[in-house]
């Protein structure tokens, strides 16, 4: 077992992820969006294209489109901005998997340094283990469709804990704020239900 | 250069994922069921952070960027229950359980396999059915 920081540490920790995000790559931090990217690059063989852009990269595209069109006459200051650098670029897949794969390093350094790496096919948990862990049979069915409803909500509302729950909700954002209190709300639902249970 | 930053920030997070406490499924589920306060300080205290951080951040560094507006649809309050509940059984959201998996919680492997069908799943219903935007953090 890791024993946990004391929750003012762990609530600082936490909170400096995803600034460090903002301000190293200017991107909302984001861990179901690059899950999204690598099963559509699995998927389509190429990024899906679909992206709701905001009104300004809308305007700026439109712009790139009209010099191009109609040349540099047909805009009032053709010189100024930098159209493209306003569009969304995408990353590659090879930053999606060194993120992902970061974040199962940064585990093990963490359970290296406490001592407490011991390799299992199981999860750590009496309350788990006492309500599922009877059999490895019923782990793998709880783990498999527990995390089938985490991959097809996440997608479906567009965005996890992260993106929703620490970034959008810090940001005031009504869809993360509505996001976050569905999750939450369901999830207290069904482990007060579990609590019955055990 | 990018590529060391991507995996540095990977690494922390994971790393800070495990102190906290978040990939323990009995404390996420004390955290849900209240019974255990741990998380819920965790949560709140960094969401509180985090909202003091984007206006120092905007401050310090003009010209960082945007917040759009994030779409609103069905989904995201469908989206959202089905991921909770998702959650209170499996104990993972996704970065929980890739860092359980690197912790040597390696059943973990199950959910991250669910979460990636799951995402696979929604991608082709959505195609179908669905007519709202298909959108990600990345692109906030």
């Amino acid at each position: 077992m890791i024993e946990p920081w004391h929750w003012a540490i762990s609530g600082i920790a936490l909170a400096s992820i995803p600034l460090l995000h903002w301000i190293a790559f200017g991107r909302t931090l984001s861990v179901s969006g690059r899950i999204s990217a690598l099963i559509n690059r699995a998927r389509l063989g190429r990024d899906e294209p679909t992206v709701e852009m905001s009104s300004d990269e809308l305007m700026a595209a439109v712009r790139e489109a009209t010099i191009a069109a109609f040349g540099g006459a047909a805009v009032l200051d053709p010189e100024v901005p930098d159209a493209s650098a306003a569009l969304p670029t995408r990353l590659p897949m090879s930053n999606h998997l060194l993120f992902l794969g970061g974040i199962v390093v940064g585990g093990l350094i963490s359970a290296l340094a406490a001592g407490a790496y011991s390799p299992q096919f199981a999860l750590h948990g009496r309350t788990f283990n006492s309500l599922f862990g009877g059999s490895s049979v019923s782990t793998a069915a709880v783990l498999i469709g527990g995390g089938m409803l985490v991959g097809f909500g996440t997608r479906m509302a567009a965005g996890c804990t992260t993106g929703h729950g620490l970034c959008g909700v810090s940001r005031f954002q009504k869809g993360s704020l509505l996001a976050t209190g569905a999750f939450f709300g369901a999830a207290v639902v069904v482990s007060l239900g579990l609590e019955l249970l055990s | 250069m990018k590529s060391a930053l991507t995996v540095a920030v990977g690494i922390a997070f994971g790393f800070v994922m495990s102190r906290t406490g978040f990939t323990s499924w009995d404390l996420v589920h004390g955290m849900f069921a209240f019974t255990q306060f741990q998380l819920l300080l965790v949560f709140m205290l960094s969401v509180g952070v985090l909202a003091a951080g984007w206006i120092a951040v905007d401050r310090l560094i003009p010209g960082r960027g945007s917040f759009g507006p994030r779409a609103i649809h069905p989904g995201t309050i469908i989206g959202g229950v089905l991921f909770g509940a998702g959650w209170a059984l499996s104990g993972g959201c996704p970065t929980i359980s890739l860092a359980q998996i690197g912790e040597g919680q390696l059943a973990a492997i199950y959910t991250l396999g669910g979460i990636l069908i799951g995402n696979w799943i929604y991608s082709r219903v959505h195609e179908r059915y669905f007519k709202w935007p298909a959108t990600s953090c990345l692109d906030q």
